[in-house]
């Protein structure tokens, strides 16, 4: 692309300079809800490990359809594309700018906005679409963008450099709007329009990777505005209602007592010639709270994507239910156990306490029976991508192997001089051992039965005091701020750079005293001189040199010796599809797109439907 | 002050007095209204600082959500947190937000903005859902309250006979159902084995909300499994009340003497044995009624209606305080307004009530 002509990314790259910004997500308090609020739950594997034994299979010729029942939408069922998503409250407002200005998941990110590039994570390939390409000069301080001179917005406005523009100033000019300031505040210093279709960035500093921020990688992308209808607006008011945008669908209609979007084919649109989707309406719609109910719906083809849990696909697939999709992806975010250092934490601040912990954790049995989907040990804290490799340091591994030992984990209580007393409970110090977890998790939440694992375990070793609490969003970010807890059972996003990324999060200037809210680094309080030098001297550094990697694995072995974060499992997350009316979803074989419905490249998927002809 | 003027407001204050004393019911309305007042300001002070003391932080949480969800992929500015506690009525201390609550809802007359919806007005964001719950819960609630009354009356009046008997004891065996599992049950069997009524949403999609005959008849055909499933329970638990409050009646002497008079059973029901039973009840359904601004948050969900239910439900969700406290202060103001016009009327229904010397 751009200079080089290439049309492929490094998916990974992308992926952690977006990510880059994102390791507080570990503060927010959302954790399995978030995952059950887009449709994703937790989820998938059958009992045969991990395969999804119905899978895009057809009913064999003739054979009898399940029966179907009438979904309650305003279009003609074989025409339409029924999407089953959260409960939806805003209706009225598609203002992404400003707090639930815009509803999160009810197909505007996929159907109406159109992005620059797409980059199709599971290939790897990087999709030109608003943008036909771009180029950095020598010394990457500007950055050209070409634009499509086809592209229309849907109300027949011509898309142009000018709309980038105007975009790029209102978000850079504007840190109170969300998604304002940031990079684009910190480097560009000027947008030029030389013509219509092209648009430079003038950077105040060199950055070779400033083209990522406006590629659609996770969910959405850079949303370029119209200026013919933004301009003039308050940004912090504005609702941007009925949307206008550059996508193959336009709001008809959002209906509130339906809970229900429905988005209607543009007979105008303007890249007719690569993307021409079948269905002549997409509808969002909000599935019934109650899974039992929603898996009926599913099961009578009244929504074609979501309305799924593992648990009902499981039922499906042992019914022989014929029309079921099941595909998995993975989640960026391994499964991980979090752990105070501060002092005030009593035995849990010695780096050994963390080995105990460790040392109780059966991720084989986690990852096959807790997790829906089966789902592989983590190693490192950080998503097993085959870009992310590079960081992996094998005899590092084996050296700090982390085993399911509670042997080893008494072993090491009994050297830290937290002996067990003639009633079965630990002392130390005088004072009974014990540990509380926290997690944003439900109860029902894997993550709250991750802890639950951990502290049975803890009491066998005679931990007899320990215990699991599960808080919501906002109690337990709180907590996860102030330092108030032992151990947060929750994930770790931290590492989507390179592996520094964590370990300068860790910090020990970050660290805050308990009590004082971290502000989203370092809440587990880490002091460590020597993580502290290597991290500083790594953040100068580009991460793959052969210095940066002598340092990175010195860091590293720090990481494992002390174990701020303990990675537990990897993270999938499957999607279910519905063939009754529409065919040709992307599946574990042929997994050509990203299957999460509220991705903006779930739009290729639905270019790839065809209809079955039922009725 | 002039000896004149004391004089003459000396007059004006006992020409009230005597106005009252001449009007006893007035009087007693003044102070009743007195008691209302007083009664909503504490009850939206006690809410104010209860929901208050939830710890965290409303917009940083909220911004993180986003995050997790990777709909916001940066770190949130000083300047975007700052702005939005300010919006919302979140900085200073927890005083200073209560006067700025009482200022905005009192003076300014608006419930702020929702964060649920921004910056939609918390009024319309529970305006929205109102209808449907009012329609929903409302309606089921006084349908259930009146059958209940009835069939409560009737068995207890036939205390003894199969049927009476037989209907008490299933009541007794199903008021403490929750409605949600009947609804399950119902839903199970009308909408997905036999197929004849809706199983989600509040009418047909495909009609536009009007006043025509088909969009009500729409509106009640899809009402009418969320509704039975809090009717029929309802119905078990106000007729078991309602039982329980008409046998110690059935023993009185004035039934005996209606009885020798020769009046009809049925008049000695409805004329002596229920009017001397039934005013409990009407207390008991207002106070109830303040349940039915909070939604039946399961039935709605189980039904995808688009009720308050739900509304609260995420509201709390995101700490959106805004909104809560609309909802809750709805329910506050139904249950004493309620409460209030029950107290003023109920000399009406029963002539041994008297609230003044």
């Amino acid at each position: 692309m751009g200079s080089n002509g290439r049309m492929y990314e490094d998916v990974k790259d992308i992926l952690r300079h977006q990510m880059r910004s994102r390791r507080d997500v570990l503060r927010a308090g959302l954790g399995a809800s978030a995952a059950l609020l887009f449709g994703g739950a937790a989820a998938a594997c059958s009992s045969e490990g991990g395969q999804y034994s119905s899978a895009g299979r057809r009913p064999p010729e003739g054979a009898e359809q399940p029966p179907r029942g009438r979904a309650n939408i305003p279009t003609p069922r074989e025409k339409t594309l029924i999407i089953g998503q959260v409960d939806f409250q805003v209706f009225n407002s598609f203002n992404g700018r400003i707090p639930n200005g815009v509803q999160s998941g009810n197909g505007f990110d996929v159907v109406c906005k159109e992005y620059l590039f797409y980059l199709n994570m599971p290939t790897g390939e990087l999709i030109p679409w608003l943008a036909t390409g771009y180029e950095y000069n020598d010394d990457h301080t500007t950055l050209t963008f070409t634009f499509d001179p086809k592209a229309r917005w849907s109300d027949g406005e011509p898309f142009t450099s000018h709309d980038f523009k105007f975009t790029v100033e209102l978000m850079r000019d504007n840190p109170q709007l969300l998604g304002g300031g940031g990079d684009l505040k910190d480097y560009v210093a000027n947008v030029a329009t030389p013509d219509d279709h092209t648009a430079v960035l003038e950077l105040s500093q060199p950055n070779p990777r400033m083209h990522y921020g406006f590629i659609c990688t996770i969910v959405a992308g850079f949303d370029v505005l119209p200026r013919h209808v933004w301009e003039g607006k308050d940004p912090t008011k504005f609702k941007d209602n009925p949307p206008i945008r550059t996508g193959p669908y336009v709001l008809d209609r959002a209906i509130p007592s339906q809970k229900m979007f429905v988005w209607k084919k543009n007979p105008d649109y303007w890249n007719k010639d690569k993307l021409d989707p079948a269905p002549e309406f997409v509808i969002y719609q909000s599935v019934a709270e109650s899974q039992d109910a929603a898996s009926q719906a599913f099961r009578r083809a009244e929504f074609d994507v979501g309305s799924l849990d593992e648990e009902h696909a499981k039922v499906l697939r042992a019914e022989g239910y014929p029309n079921l999709v099941t595909t998995p992806f993975h989640d960026p975010c391994p499964r991980a156990l979090w752990l105070n250092f501060d002092s005030s934490r009593g035995i849990m601040s010695d780096p050994r306490m963390h080995w105990v912990i460790n040392y109780v954790i059966d991720r084989e049995k986690i990852g096959n029976t807790v997790w829906p989907v089966k789902t592989p040990p983590a190693q490192y804290p950080w998503a097993d991508y085959d870009g992310n490799k590079k960081w992996e340091v094998p005899h590092l591994a084996e050296k700090y192997k982390f085993e399911y030992n509670p042997q080893k984990a008494a072993q090491l209580l009994d050297e830290m001089g937290a002996t067990l007393g003639p009633d079965g409970v630990r002392r130390w110090k005088g004072k009974p051992v014990s540990v509380e977890i926290i997690t944003p998790a439900g109860v029902d939440g894997a993550e709250f039965i991750i802890g639950q694992l951990i502290v049975e375990e803890l009491r066998k070793l005679g931990l007899k005091g320990s215990s699991v609490r599960s808080y919501s969003g906002s109690v337990h970010s709180e907590k996860w701020e102030r330092g108030q807890f032992d151990i947060s059972s929750q994930w770790v996003c931290n590492v989507s750079w390179d592996p520094n990324q964590l370990f300068s999060a860790l910090q020990s200037r970050w660290a805050t005293d308990v009590g004082t809210n971290a502000v989203g680094r370092n809440q587990v309080r880490m002091r460590n001189a020597k993580l502290d030098e290597l991290s500083q001297r790594l953040q100068t550094m580009d991460p793959e040199s052969a210095e940066a990697r002598t340092l990175m694995e010195q860091a590293l072995e720090e990481y494992f010796r002390t174990l701020p974060v303990i990675p537990v499992i990897q993270t999938a997350y499957p999607a279910y599809f519905n063939t009754t009316y529409w065919t040709g979803w992307p599946t574990e074989d042929d997994l050509y797109q990203v299957p999460n419905n509220w991705w903006g490249q779930f739009l290729f998927v639905i270019g790839r439907l065809k209809p079955t002809g039922a009725k | 002050m002039s000896i004149a003027k004391s004089s003459a407001l000396a007059t004006g204050t006992r020409s009230i007095r005597s106005f009252l004393a001449a009007h006893p019911l007035l009087s007693y309305a003044l102070r009743r209204f007195g008691l209302y007042v007083v009664e909503l300001w504490g009850a939206i002070t006690v809410a104010f600082f209860f929901f208050r003391l939830i710890p965290g932080d409303p917009i940083q949480t909220f911004i993180q959500t986003l995050q997790l969800n990777y709909v916001y992929n940066q770190q949130a500015s000083a300047e975007v947190i700052a702005r939005y506690r300010e919006e919302f009525g979140l900085d200073g201390n927890i005083v200073t937000q209560y006067l700025h609550y009482l200022h905005q809802v009192l003076i300014r007359q608006d419930l702020g903005p929702s964060l649920l919806n921004y910056p939609t007005p918390v009024q319309d964001v529970i305006m929205r859902a109102l209808p449907w719950t009012v329609g929903l819960l409302g309606i089921s609630a006084v349908l259930a309250w009146f059958l209940g009354l009835l069939a409560g009356a009737v068995a207890g009046w036939r205390r003894g006979k199969f049927g009476a008997d037989l209907v008490t004891n299933l009541a007794i065996a199903l008021s403490h159902v929750p409605y949600y599992f009947l609804a399950l049950i119902l839903t199970f069997i009308f909408a997905y084995q036999l197929n004849w009524l809706p199983a989600r949403s509040a009418y047909d999609a495909r009609l536009e909300p009007t006043f025509s005959l088909e969009f009500i008849a729409s509106l009640l055909r899809y009402g009418l499994l969320p509704s039975l499933s809090i009717v029929v329970i309802g119905v078990f638990s106000w007729l078991l009340s309602t039982r329980m409050l008409m046998v110690p009646v059935l023993g009185e002497d004035y039934l005996v003497y209606a009885q020798a008079k020769g009046l009809r059973p049925r008049r000695i029901l409805t004329r002596y044995a229920l009017r001397n039973c039934y005013l409990p009840q009407v207390t008991a359904f207002g106070i109830s009624l303040g349940f039915i601004f909070n939604g039946n948050v399961l039935v709605e969900q189980l039904f995808n209606y688009p009720g308050l239910g739900a509304t609260l439900v995420n509201a709390i969700n995101i700490l959106d305080f805004n909104t809560i406290m609309g909802v809750t202060n709805l329910a506050i103001f139904a249950v004493l307004t309620a409460n209030l016009i029950l107290d003023l009327i109920l000399p009406l229904l029963d002539p041994r009530v008297k609230y003044w010397r």
